[in-house]
């Protein structure tokens, strides 16, 4: 056993730390293992020091997969936003009840006063959150942010702990309408995804400069806004004729449930991390066109069925504008997500391999 | 702040002067009378972060026999931190001192009267 060949082992083992460490610090960790191993005379790591070479240099890998500070702050207020326009569209939409009446649509019984659901208190912490936010009071925030989190936890809990208790529980066939004590809740993809951006909205450190708090206001204003438009667009066409649509109701809203669901929020997640956490000057353009355009943002979805709309020649089913609007949008998120994964993957690209590497061991 | 024991005996090595890696393993398990072992991996992941948090910093480079030694030392922040850090243990000590000299147990008074504290006397 050469001298050679232990280092070749040692650095071997190396390889579990990314390449940048390595070419920091590899030197000097490989030097410090040889030393240690020359004092027991040792050829190779023990199984302790394997142990911790693994521990930590997954450790650093797993560090360079999280989200920068910048990256979460972008994050947090795109969520924020999108909380926002997702609250303001359940609210004027789904809870209003006179407004839901005035509309035609099928006005649900088990009603809390004039709200359909106790989703309302949720939607009601969310923008108290957002006010708190534009105040700059983000101790407020974060701690509405966790009560609008624990809320939208607490209200599709009910579903399982409390179904037996749950007067609409048998007669509504859609199961995710049940109900706390007579009281329905908003159905599961707006708890899920209001849940989902509490979350997100909390890894930020939530204090907005003034600029962020215009763009953040703006950013959810105008999603609640495309949203409504959207929704009311969709019923105006196609659903006027069924009495028995409710905008909770996920066949009723058609695709536009899709909007901040399951699908759009790896959208938001990957668009934040991936895509310019460093260039502020972005910011305004990134905010505006993921908030008001996340009805259609969901690539998962939207491809396959783009092609198949033009692959299909414009059916009358799928010819309705926003439909066009939707594959643009959609393909346009495959595009940036594609743009960002290559800046990053650019500017992350090992220069040089470093002589910590196996093959520069090998050599020496 | 409160410092892990491994972080404690590390600093404390380092008080003593700067030192490479191997050296400093060996320093911080004489420091701590065989208790604390650290292994290469631990080590320099303890150092970066200290380095990081601005109580060490590197202290030149030398290549021995082909290899590299990274030389670290103790940075001012780094020597308040440690004495920060002996002022708590030896307060700490001295509680558990009168507690047991009440309870009848050891005559030994202070920092010195517990076993705990060889720290206090590595400091010194």
């Amino acid at each position: 056993m050469t001298v050679d060949d232990v280092r070749r082992r040692y650095a071997l083992w190396m390889l579990v730390y990314p390449p940048a460490w390595r070419r920091e610090h590899g030197e000097a960790l490989l030097g410090t293992f040889l030393d240690a191993a020359d004092a027991r005379g040792g050829t190779g790591p023990t199984g302790r020091e394997a142990a911790g070479i693994l521990r930590h240099g997954l450790v650093w890998r797993l560090r360079l997969l999280a989200p920068s500070e910048p990256t979460r702050h972008l994050a947090s207020m795109l969520a924020l936003a999108t909380g926002t326009a997702l609250a303001l569209t359940s609210f004027l939409l789904g809870e209003w009840q006179p407004g839901i009446a005035a509309r035609g649509w099928r006005v649900e019984p088990g009603h809390v006063g004039p709200f359909a659901t106790l989703g309302v208190l949720l939607y009601a912490v969310w923008l108290a959150a957002l006010l708190a936010a534009l105040a700059g009071m983000a101790s407020a925030v974060r701690r509405l942010l966790v009560a609008a989190l624990l809320l939208a936890v607490g209200l599709g809990g009910t579903l399982f702990l409390l179904a037996p208790l749950n007067p609409f529980g048998m007669s509504v066939p859609a199961p995710n309408w049940s109900g706390i004590l007579g009281f329905r809740r908003p159905p599961g993809w707006v708890l899920v995804s209001m849940a989902g951006l509490s979350g997100l909205a909390l890894l930020g450190r939530l204090r907005l400069s003034p600029v962020e708090r215009v763009m953040t206001l703006l950013g959810g204003l105008v999603g609640g806004g495309v949203l409504c438009w959207s929704v009311l667009g969709v019923v105006g066409s196609s659903w006027t004729a069924d009495p028995s649509f409710t905008f909770y109701r996920r066949d009723g809203s058609f695709q536009v449930v899709d909007l901040v669901g399951y699908q759009t929020m790896p959208v938001i997640l990957l668009v934040a991390a991936l895509a310019w956490p460093r260039r502020r000057t972005w910011l305004p353009a990134v905010l505006l066109w993921t908030v008001a355009f996340l009805p259609y943002a969901s690539p998962p979805v939207t491809v396959p069925r783009s092609v198949e709309i033009w692959w299909n020649r414009f059916s009358y089913e799928t010819a309705y504008p926003p439909a066009f609007l939707d594959s643009l949008v959609a393909w346009g998120s495959v595009l940036l997500l594609a743009l960002a994964v290559w800046h990053r993957w650019r500017r992350g690209r090992p220069e040089s391999a470093g002589s910590a590497d196996p093959a520069a061991a090998s050599s020496a | 702040m409160t410092m892990r024991e491994p972080t404690v005996y590390l600093l404390a090595a380092l008080a003593e002067g700067r030192q490479h890696g191997y050296a400093l393993m060996g320093a911080v398990e004489q420091l701590s009378g065989g208790t604390v072992v650290l292994r290469p991996a631990t080590l320099y992941g303890a150092l970066e972060r200290l380095t990081g948090e601005g109580l060490v910093r590197v202290a030149g480079e030398e290549a021995v026999d082909g290899r590299l030694r990274r030389y670290f030392e103790l940075t001012d922040d780094g020597a308040a931190a440690l004495a920060e850090q002996q002022q708590r243990l030896a307060h700490a000590a001295e509680a558990a001192a009168r507690g047991l000299r009440a309870r009848g147990f050891g005559g030994r008074s202070g920092a010195a009267g517990l076993g705990a504290t060889r720290l206090g006397g590595a400091w010194a």
